[in-house]
């Protein structure tokens, strides 16, 4: 019985060492250790030994049963990594194919442009403001102090509706719409669509311009340049050069154009700022009292600034674009870039 | 204005240099464009006289020349074949290098010694080409540097002077300036005047002038005039003609150039007749009558109106006041007595004439500007003076000099404490004062209170036409103080809420639901070609512009689509056939005399859904794309109940697909395919689909409010149907018969399949539908769900005849 039991043992882990599947080791596991198995059928003539022997031979068994069982298993268990790994390795992809995703798609560098200097004002206090876009003379002229015949009207060249409508020329009509209805104080900006008879490189005639105002009891021209610089550090770098230098609008005195140092050239000269290392970026102004007497304000008690920026051309200078027609051709090419 | 740095010298002898004048004007408020110095790269070019042209002895096109300068004969051979002998020209001799970098050297060509060139206009780099070598006028002496002989060591600087500065329009007015911004001192040019006549000289018939009267005195607040008897017209001499060139005006003969050079020089317009062709001797400045017509110089003869202002003779109009002289007594070669005129017309006259008219000119331009009107004779004298200088002839003694309501000059009140306030200073009446002397500004102070601070009154010079209250007193402080030097601060303000307006935050949305679903956004013009009517006759009252640049843009588009469509078409004939693209933006609604703008969101799609790409489908986007991304924007706005009903007759749109947004009756949008026949009309050759919101009406609809519900505690239970039903019968019906049968364990029914073809009879089509059943109080048993989806698929059943598939 011993001997029998020891021979199984032995070709049982002979039979092991050469097995190749995992198939043939569950076979051998039923085939040895199954409830109908040889190392069963052995143990069924355990009640023909004597009362010494049983328990010895007993504990044979099970030591046997123990031995096979741990090298079934952990052939099992290679065997099962290895088809685990197989797999694995099977269900391998190329990684580097490119990932699906729907394009997305992206506002126009307009309205991106816009929404910068929009959200810095609103982040100064300002509130966004709008207004209509077909204006009446009285709204973009006579109440901005530009009477009809006068000549400042040659520096925006206007589409007519008819006599005494127009489009507007600027979003300046925005403020005299705002203080007929409010009292100071006032933190305004109002963008929009602004028309000009006018189209060559640098001229279409439709473009954006953001307007902007504060009215108050003591805003200075120091208040002014405080607030623009404070906005074109923001914009641009807030180390550019910055210079203020007197000009003539009809509803702001005293008047001034800002320049900032050219963002082509660093200010040394170049063509886009034809040499002079500056370019122009926006007008600005201390509202003209008879802007305010326009709206009933009384311009011994209140002050204020006005400003104007073209949106096109500061999206040109920071995209590098020249020509801006490419605004309007909407060229999917073109509105793809931003 | 173009203004010429050696004639500005002239005034201000210690003058900055270009560079640093040009920055010092630029600073206070005289924009500096651009610096041109046309002569600055030629040096060394002489003028030479060509003493004979020989043919060269070895080459046919060449030419042979001896040219005589100061320091002797040369001998020069040429290439051009425009000179002869006698033919004044610019010798470039040995060692002599010109503006694009051509060294000139003694060179033998074909034999020939030559010792330099005769200089072409391009080769001087005056033009950019030109034919030929360069002939000089002859009375230029031989020898003298090219340069300063025609006058090109000048430098002239373009200054964009602004509209309320008319006093710059002038050497002097920029001379005035400079000397006040560099605190330079400024020299007036003398000059004396000769008139005849009187005792030495008998006045002849010519001489006595012509009786002058202004019918309209607010019209023309001035009128001089002088006589100029026995003149010789001619051309004028070259220092004249460079100048006036330099400054962009051609020359015509002596008397008119001089007007033009007291017109550089002072900034005040003169005008020269032929006195002899002045009816009537009389001058008369009145109102032009109906029906008057005048031709004027430029040879246009022009109907006039009751408001435009001329000047007449005893019959007709000889001149548009102030804009244009008459062709009928323009200054001619035979002309041998003038009467010149120097008057001050009123600025919205002259503008009104000159835009009614269509003629600009420099003269137009300073009055409505608003000349000097104490400039008026200084002008006038000097202008006849120049004329007896350069043309010969006797001046006149007296002048005619019509001033019914002398200039009184303004006095202004002008407040420390208010410069103060406005420009965030504080400075003080020392420095003020500085600032008003250094502009010729005469000022008093006025006597205040202890403690109150300077006042002035402050009365400014007839020249100043745009100084005539406190403020712009206060910009004269502030631009001769200098701008750079007015403190930079941060306004002190009270704390508020800055938020964006309602349809800016909606627009905002909008644009982050489409560019999330791959759309580009478009910016198009707002106004449309007529063209656009041609497929849309419905909208065919759009707002038209009077002036538009081109037809093409014109009328005040009614719909973002038709641009959209010219978008699409654009990019396609680019080869880009794959669209998605929107735009927000304006329509414009003529009501009467009012405008309606309605702000608009509209999306075109075309071509291929996700594009072309190793991993998806290559399928065409269809209706439904375009109609789920409507659905995707209203529900992110919050518009809930929206109903969408098929219309067969959109404009722009296919009547078989097609349908309106409506939310509680009112329409908010539509959206379906483009119709073919305006796609054709276009020649846009592939299906595209689009749609339209109105921005404003959803914002009255809209709900940005956000609930919350509790998530189910209770399990759902689902039943699937699938039902073949009448192709006919719309999904939406089916749907509101579910829903409307008023089940309230139905949590939901969705539709998870249509087909239609194989096994599916003619006619109909398959619907696979889920049902999810919950309570929110208890799980639900079978038996429940069973005994209510019978009676929503019996209804079914019964309203729409739909047979239940699987249920034989």
């Amino acid at each position: 019985m011993r001997d029998r039991l020891l021979q199984l043992e032995k070709a049982a882990l002979s039979e092991i060492s050469s097995i190749k599947n995992k198939e043939a080791v569950i076979e051998l596991k039923n085939r040895y250790l199954g409830r109908k198995g040889e190392l069963a059928s052995l143990t069924k003539e355990l009640g023909k030994l004597s009362h010494e022997e049983r328990p010895v031979v007993g504990d044979l068994i099970n030591s046997i049963r123990g031995r096979i069982e741990e090298r079934v298993n952990s052939l099992l268990t290679a065997f099962a990594q290895d088809e685990r790994e197989q797999r694995l390795k099977a269900e391998r992809v190329d990684v580097t194919l490119p990932g699906r995703y729907l394009p997305l798609g992206n506002s126009h560098p307009i309205t991106q442009i816009m929404d910068e200097v929009v959200s810095i004002f609103l982040g100064m206090g300002f509130k966004v403001a709008e207004g209509p876009e077909v204006e009446t003379d009285y709204y973009n002229f006579e109440a901005l102090n530009i009477p009809k015949d006068h000549p400042a009207r040659d520096m925006q060249d206007t589409f007519y509706i008819s006599d005494d409508v127009l489009l507007r020329t600027h979003t300046s009509p925005v403020q005299i719409r705002v203080m007929q209805g409010k009292k100071p104080p006032l933190r305004v900006i109002a963008p929009g669509k602004v028309y000009r008879r006018d189209s060559d490189i640098t001229h279409t005639p439709m473009f954006h311009q953001v307007e902007g105002f504060m009215v108050d009891e003591s805003i200075t021209f120091g208040d002014l340049k405080g607030v623009l610089t404070a906005f074109l550090h923001s914009l641009f770098r807030e180390d550019i050069a910055i210079r203020f230098r007197p000009s003539f609008f009809p509803f702001t005195e005293p008047s001034v154009e800002v320049d900032i140092q050219c963002v082509m050239c660093n200010g040394k000269g170049c063509r886009v700022c034809k040499g002079s290392g500056w370019l122009e970026i926006l007008g600005a102004g201390m509202i003209h009292p008879m802007v305010f007497k326009a709206v009933d304000y009384d311009s011994e008690r209140y002050t204020g600034f006005a400003f104007g920026l073209g949106i096109e051309r500061i999206a040109m200078l920071k995209y590098g674009i020249d020509d801006i027609r490419m605004f309007f051709e909407n060229d999917v090419r073109f509105l793809r870039q931003f | 204005m173009k203004l010429s740095y050696n004639w500005l010298k002239e005034y201000i002898r210690a003058l900055p240099s270009p560079d640093k004048l040009a920055e010092r004007l630029t600073m206070a408020g005289l924009e500096v464009e651009g610096i041109e110095a046309p002569g600055k790269d030629i040096k060394g070019v002489v003028i030479a006289q060509i003493l004979s042209v020989e043919k060269h002895p070895n080459a046919d096109r060449l030419s042979f020349c001896k040219v005589k300068t100061d320091k002797g004969i040369h001998s020069i051979v040429c290439g051009a074949r425009n000179m002869k002998a006698g033919d004044k020209v610019a010798l470039a001799l040995h060692g002599t290098t010109l503006p694009r970098g051509i060294k000139i050297e003694k060179t033998k060509i074909r034999g020939v010694e030559s010792e330099g060139m005769m200089c072409s206009e391009s080769e001087l780099g005056l033009k950019d080409a030109s034919e030929g070598i360069m002939i000089l006028p002859q009375d230029l002496p031989v020898g003298k540097d090219f340069t300063e002989a025609m006058g090109l060591n000048d430098i002239i600087l373009n200054i964009n002077v602004t509209p309320n500065r008319p006093d710059c329009l002038s050497i002097l007015g920029i001379a005035r300036e400079v000397a006040a911004i560099t605190r330079c001192k400024m020299h007036e040019v003398r000059w004396k005047r000769s008139e005849v006549g009187g005792k030495k000289q008998p006045q002849t018939s010519n001489l006595k002038p012509p009786s002058v009267s202004i019918d309209e005195s607010s019209l023309c607040r001035r009128y001089s005039a002088r006589v100029v008897e026995n003149i010789k017209v001619g051309p004028s001499p070259n220092w004249l003609k460079q100048r006036l060139e330099s400054h962009g005006f051609r020359s015509i003969n002596n008397v008119v150039d001089v007007t033009n050079y007291v017109m550089i020089e002072y900034g005040h317009p003169l005008h020269a007749f032929d006195s002899d062709l002045v009816d009537g001797k009389q001058i008369v400045v009145r109102m032009a009558h109906e029906h008057e017509s005048i031709q004027t110089l430029d040879n246009i003869t022009r109907k006039l109106t009751k408001d435009m202002l001329v000047i007449c003779d005893k019959e007709k109009p000889i001149a548009l006041a102030g804009v244009m002289g008459g062709k009928e007594s323009e200054i001619q070669d035979t002309t041998k007595n003038i009467f010149l005129e120097s008057a001050y017309f009123d600025p919205s006259c002259v503008r009104r004439t000159s835009k009614a008219l269509g003629i600009s000119t420099d003269s137009s331009y300073r009055f409505e500007r608003g000349a000097d009107i104490e400039g008026v004779t200084r002008a006038l004298d000097r202008a006849a003076q120049m004329i007896v200088e350069l043309a010969g002839g006797d001046m006149a003694k007296g002048m005619i000099d019509k001033y019914p309501r002398p200039y009184k000059p303004i006095t202004i009140k002008v407040r420390l404490s208010r410069i103060n306030k406005i420009l965030g200073l504080n400075i003080n009446k020392k420095e003020v004062e500085d600032c008003l002397k250094r502009l010729g500004i005469d000022f008093k102070p006025v006597r205040v209170q202890k403690g109150e601070g300077a006042v002035w009154n402050v009365i400014p010079p007839s020249f100043r036409v745009d100084i005539l209250k406190e403020v712009d007193i206060i910009e004269e402080i502030a631009r001769l103080y200098g701008y750079e030097k007015i403190p930079t601060i941060l306004p002190l303000a009270r704390l508020s809420t800055a938020k964006k307006t309602g349809v800016d935050m909606i627009r905002e949305k909008v644009r982050d639901i489409l560019t999330n679903n791959g759309f580009l956004e478009a910016i198009n013009y707002s106004f449309v070609s007529p063209k656009v009517f041609e497929i849309a006759p419905e909208i065919n009252n759009g707002l038209r512009l009077i002036n538009p640049l081109t037809e093409e843009q014109s009328i005040m588009r009614r719909s973002l689509i038709s641009s959209l469509l010219e978008t699409m078409r654009y990019n396609v004939n680019h080869n880009n056939s794959d669209i998605k693209i929107f735009e927000i933006g304006r329509i414009f609604i003529p009501k009467g005399k009012e405008t309606e703008e309605r702000e608009m969101v509209s999306g075109i799609i075309s071509g291929l859904r996700y594009g072309e790409a190793w991993s998806v489908r290559r399928d065409a986007v269809d209706f439904y794309d375009i109609k789920g991304v409507v659905e995707q924007i209203l529900t992110g706005l919050g518009v809930a109940n929206y109903t969408f009903t098929a219309k067969a007759d959109i404009l722009f749109l296919h009547p078989g697909k097609g349908g309106v947004f409506e939310v509680n009756g009112k329409p908010i949008g539509m959206t379906g395919e483009a119709h073919p026949d305006t796609l054709q009309s276009l020649d846009i050759k592939q299906p595209a689909y689009i749609f339209e919101l109105d921005l404003q009406a959803i914002m009255t609809v809209m709900s940005s409010q956000k609930g919350y519900r509790p998530i189910p505690k209770y399990p759902m239970i689902i039943r699937d149907a699938a039902m073949i039903v009448n192709r006919e019968i719309p999904f939406q019906e089916l749907y509101d018969a579910v829903k409307g049968a008023g089940i309230k364990l139905l949590e939901k029914v969705d539709i998870f399949d249509v087909y239609y073809g194989e096994n599916i009879p003619e006619g109909k089509l398959s619907i696979a539908l889920r049902f999810v059943y919950r309570s929110s109080e208890r799980t639900l048993t079978d038996n429940e769900v069973n005994n209510v989806h019978v009676i929503i698929l019996d209804n079914l059943k019964n309203r729409f005849g739909v047979e239940i598939r699987g249920e034989a």
